[in-house]
């Protein structure tokens, strides 16, 4: 599992940016809890409040700054057990991204029962560059299960599409 | 309302559900919304009075969950329909009125819902644990310190009866919320934690026959168990107003032959041996009403709870 | 009398028509539980409907097979995908995944299925044991323990989600934050919803948890490219081996079997979490108790057999509010119950006493129910296992297809598949910058209880919130047990450290 490259952890995880996110996400919860009831702002301001804090410590450990070695000891924030070790370049991510969106918009416009079966195969002969034939026997596959299971077998009727669904996006 | 009444308009309904029965369910099935999930309350009804309202109708009648949005989005799904009779829903009375008056968006117009038919009504109870020295409303109010209750969330149906009904006999209340049933809250007032509970009569009967509870009221016109005070006795008639209605409605605007058609079919639903039998089993208290009867209390309802807007807020 | 009507119910299983429909049962929750986005609730919520021109005891079988089979289904995704099936599966991913990714997950699923069979039949006769408490037990548990309880539960996932502990609060906290969405329990005050009528009910755990598993997990695999196992662990091979070692190593390691199934069924008991937080406990409590608290989390195969056997045990134990009142201990129950409803049967404090033949059945279909799971998948794990060698080309299409079908198909909302797309990001930014998903989707299950019961606390015990705490035995205990997860990890640090350091 853990491989020659997986000691190598790219700037972008190591760098201060991800910290400061969450740091901006503590304080803008906390300033929107403030709007609430006294009841209802009490536990998420207390919880952003300590989000805010632990982000704090975050940012710091990922610096020189004196006490720095220490912090990413005491909290275990080094890289050393890292998920995911390989360091895919941006285009690709959003590349793979977009297919998931595509998917998503051929579900919303012509429904499930046609749009999935074609994702498979589109997915398999041209991002996974497989064999056709491969491709159409992993879409068939589909097409079947969900044929079989929700719409004979649980007399489910699977979403049929802005298309040709009444009622538009207000039935979402 | 008198008996005779609603016989009479009984009648009416029947004589004019005669011709239309002939042509408004021809072919398609006609839905019935149910805005919860499945598995619950309303959702239970409704696959209850459903395969009945099929056999009365003559055509396919499909439950359909429509969950989400603190049941609104159900009573949206009903108000875009078209008004033919073939899409109709069930609502939870009076939690969508009160929503209505807190300024929650529905997404949809109460007021111009066509009702159908009322299908159940459960009365309001009061209960404290079995060996509690507290015998009496009044035993409640004198204790020293505010009477401490319990409920499911702030605005369910009996959180805001509670709310209302303790301030209207002068009792101050802390209304202990957030518990995820009405079982929950029952068993809260057998822990202890609270000192009682104010719940429909058919949910706290299963508990008083198994011994954990005690009823010391209950919020009806007439006396429900013998020795236990009723809404006349505790001296405030009105408290016998509170309720919680499962309600038959569609959309605005439906032609009236078929609204009497569908209402014609839920009364003989109502009435078969298999509904009887099922709602005699699980303590639902039936009370089937026509359009108008329904469209009257609807009207009553709200006026009702818009009397304590402030009270609310 | 338990025995009795244990006995009879199983008699009429086996000699009855109801065998049939509790096969089928089971074969449909297997097949609902290994699949992403679907799971035990949406099975029987779809089952509704078709019950109901069934006679009452075959739905029940039926429903009962399903609740018992989903379980295993969603350990073995948890292990070849590292996508658990519903929120107590996640804890089987820490170990279960690394033995998958090494070419071992014939080990894995062995382990799983053998320690979900016994931990099954342990959970079921510590239930038989406990039915004559049931009430008891029901009413010792109440806001001040829930509340103690979401703690000890997050603080067992903090100390699990091992050396990364920071990120792993921090993802916690965002959690919490996600359950704060939505109407407030108590004031009935929207929160976070910035106008969304979607969000009122609060951000719905199905399609965040396939989300933040699913859908991240098959971008980061996509990215990766290969498959699931290390060709290099496996050269060149399509054999799967290591099943049969895998069940004979539960037995090796029988007092991990024993302690997972024994925090399985006590927590297990406690209505509406038991289940999340028994399968981190019984792993974090292998973990800080063994000798080597370092090889979890790289592929430890009792750190697959301890949430395992906790997870099925729990079963038996989450009967108890059920037995006791008639209430719900879980979504699963939550919905059988309303199968029993429509059926006629009015759930309530007295359901023992009239409806024995129901209950002692459903507890006999349970059992057989994981049971049967386990030899099933036995038995088909060599397919199963094969999704680890097959080129993630072709499987990542099809999860996630199959996951955003599911998660349509559950409350027949499209709002639900683009919560859970959202989701996926999050969670890929999450996988890619090393933050643990796990602490953050489990505070989301367990942050509304937390917030609800401390506020009915403070409203209960008058602001004396401490001291009414600590009156209570179970509540003190509860303390104690947090406080000890919390210390332990940390002690064994200092005292590593200072054996490492040169003196």
């Amino acid at each position: 599992m853990i491989k020659a490259n997986s000691e190598y952890v790219p700037y972008s995880v190591r760098s201060i940016y991800p910290a400061l996110a969450i740091l901006a996400l503590a304080a803008a919860v906390y300033f929107w809890s403030q709007s609430f009831g006294e009841v209802a702002r009490r536990l998420p301001a207390l919880v952003a409040l300590t989000l805010f804090v632990l982000a704090l410590m975050d940012l710091w450990t990922r610096t020189k700054l004196p006490g720095s070695e220490l912090m990413r000891a005491f909290w275990g924030a080094d890289f050393t057990r890292r998920e995911m070790t390989h360091n895919p370049a941006l285009k690709t991510e959003l590349g793979l991204m977009a297919w998931i969106g595509g998917c998503f918009v051929g579900m919303a416009l012509f429904g499930i029962l046609p749009t999935m079966p074609l994702f498979c195969v589109l997915f398999t002969r041209i991002r996974s560059r497989r064999p056709l034939k491969q491709a159409l026997i992993v879409g068939l596959i589909v097409l079947g299960f969900e044929t079989f299971v929700f719409e004979l077998m649980l007399d489910y009727e699977l979403y049929r599409g802005l298309l040709f669904a009444d009622g538009g996006l207000s039935n979402w | 309302m008198s008996k005779f009444l609603i016989k009479g308009a009984v009648a009416v309904a029947m004589l004019a559900a005669g011709p239309a029965l002939a042509e408004f369910p021809l072919e398609d099935k006609v839905t019935l919304v149910v805005p919860y999930s499945a598995g619950g309350g309303f959702d239970t009804i409704a696959r209850i009075f459903a395969p009945a309202v099929e056999v009365a109708l003559g055509t396919t009648v499909v439950p359909d969950n429509i969950p989400g949005a603190s049941g609104t989005r159900g009573g949206q799904a009903v108000s875009r329909a078209d008004a033919d009779g073939y899409t109709i829903g069930i609502y939870n009375i009076p939690g969508l009125n009160v929503a209505e008056i807190l300024g929650r968006e529905l997404g949809f117009d109460l007021s111009s819902v066509t009702w159908i038919a009322n299908l159940a009504q459960s009365k309001y109870g009061i209960a404290v644990v079995a060996d509690s020295p507290i015998q009496t409303v009044q035993d409640l109010c004198n204790l020293d310190h505010s009477i401490k209750l319990s409920d499911t969330g702030t605005n369910s149906t009996s959180s805001i009866t509670a709310v209302i009904a303790f301030n209207i006999m002068g009792c101050s209340i802390v209304n202990v919320t957030g518990y995820s049933g009405s079982n929950d809250t029952m068993i809260a007032v057998m822990r202890g934690e609270v000192d009682a509970t104010l719940k429909p009569i058919s949910s706290l009967a299963k508990y008083i026959e198994s011994g954990d509870l005690r009823l010391i009221a209950t919020l009806t016109e007439e006396t429900v168990v013998e020795g236990v005070q009723n809404a006349a006795d505790l001296g405030y008639p009105e408290l016998a107003q509170f309720g919680l209605s499962r309600v038959i409605g569609g959309p605005a605007d439906m032609p009236a032959e078929i609204v009497a058609t569908l209402s014609a079919a839920f009364q003989i639903a109502a009435a078969s041996e298999e509904v009887m039998a099922w709602a005699e089993s699980t303590g639902t208290e039936l009370n089937w009403l026509n359009a108008e009867d329904t469209t009257a209390m609807m009207a009553e309802i709200s006026e009702f709870y818009l009397q304590y807007e402030d009270l609310l807020k | 009398m338990g025995f009795d009507a244990l006995f009879s119910a199983g008699y009429e299983i086996v000699a009855g028509g109801s065998f049939l429909y509790l096969l089928a049962g089971v074969l449909l929750g297997l097949c609902f539980g290994v699949i992403p986005g679907l799971g035990g609730t949406t099975a029987l919520a779809l089952l509704i409907p078709v019950t109901y021109n069934m006679d009452p005891l075959a739905a029940m079988y039926l429903a009962g097979g399903v609740m018992g089979a989903t379980s295993f289904g969603g350990s073995i995704t948890a292990i070849l995908l590292n996508t658990p099936g519903t929120a107590p599966n996640a804890a089987t991913t820490f170990d279960g995944y690394p033995l998958a990714q090494q070419g071992k997950a014939g080990l894995a699923i062995g382990a799983s299925a053998a320690a979900s069979a016994l931990g099954g039949l342990i959970g079921l006769f510590t239930l038989l044991l406990f039915i004559p408490l049931a009430k008891q037990i029901v009413l010792s548990f109440g806001p001040s323990e829930f509340f103690l309880l979401t703690v000890l539960g997050l603080t067992a996932i903090a100390v699990s989600v091992r050396g990364k502990l920071l990120r792993g609060l921090i993802a916690g906290c965002v959690g919490l934050i996600f359950a704060f969405v939505g109407a407030d329990a108590i004031s009935g005050e929207l929160r976070f919803t910035g106008g969304v009528g979607y969000l009122w009910d609060g951000i719905p755990l199905v399609p965040t948890l396939t989300g933040m598993f699913a859908i991240s997990q098959m971008i980061e695999l996509a990215l990766k490219g290969g498959s699931v196992a290390d060709a290099e662990a496996t050269p060149g091979s399509m054999k799967v081996t290591g099943v049969w070692a895998g069940v004979k190593s539960v037995f090796t390691h029988w007092p991990v079997l024993l302690r997972g199934s024994f925090i399985g069924t006590i927590i297990g008991a406690i209505p509406g979490l038991g289940g999340t937080v028994a399968s981190f406990l019984a792993y974090s409590s292998t973990v800080q108790t063994d000798k080597d608290p370092d090889s979890y989390g790289k592929g430890n195969i009792k750190g697959v057999i301890a949430p395992e056997a906790a997870n099925n045990a729990k079963d038996g134990g989450s009967l108890i509010p059920t037995i006791a009142f008639g209430i719900p201990g879980s979504a699963e129950t939550a919905l059988f119950l309303g199968i029993l409803v429509l059926h006629g049967i009015d759930p309530g404090p007295a359901i023992l006493l009239y409806h024995e033949r129901e209950i002692y059945g459903l507890i006999v279909a349970l059992t057989l129910s994981a049971v049967g799971a386990s030899l099933l998948g036995l038995l088909l794990s060599r397919y199963l296992i094969l999704i680890t060698k097959v080129d993630v080309g072709v499987v990542v299409p099809v999860v996630v297809a199959i996951s955003l079908t599911g998660v349509y198909v559950l409350d027949g909302r499209m709002a639900d598949v683009i919560l859970t797309l959202v989701m996926g990001v999050i969670g890929y930014l999450m996988i890619r910058f090393d933050y643990p998903r796990l602490t953050l989707v489990i505070a989301l299950v367990l942050g509304e209880t937390a917030e609800k019961s401390l506020h009915q606390v403070q409203l209960i015990s008058d602001n004396q919130v401490l001291a009414y705490m600590f009156d209570r035995p179970i509540s003190v205990i509860l303390i104690v047990a947090t406080v000890l997860t919390f210390l332990l990890p940390m002690v064994r640090q200092v005292m590593a450290r200072r054996k490492m350091s040169p003196m």
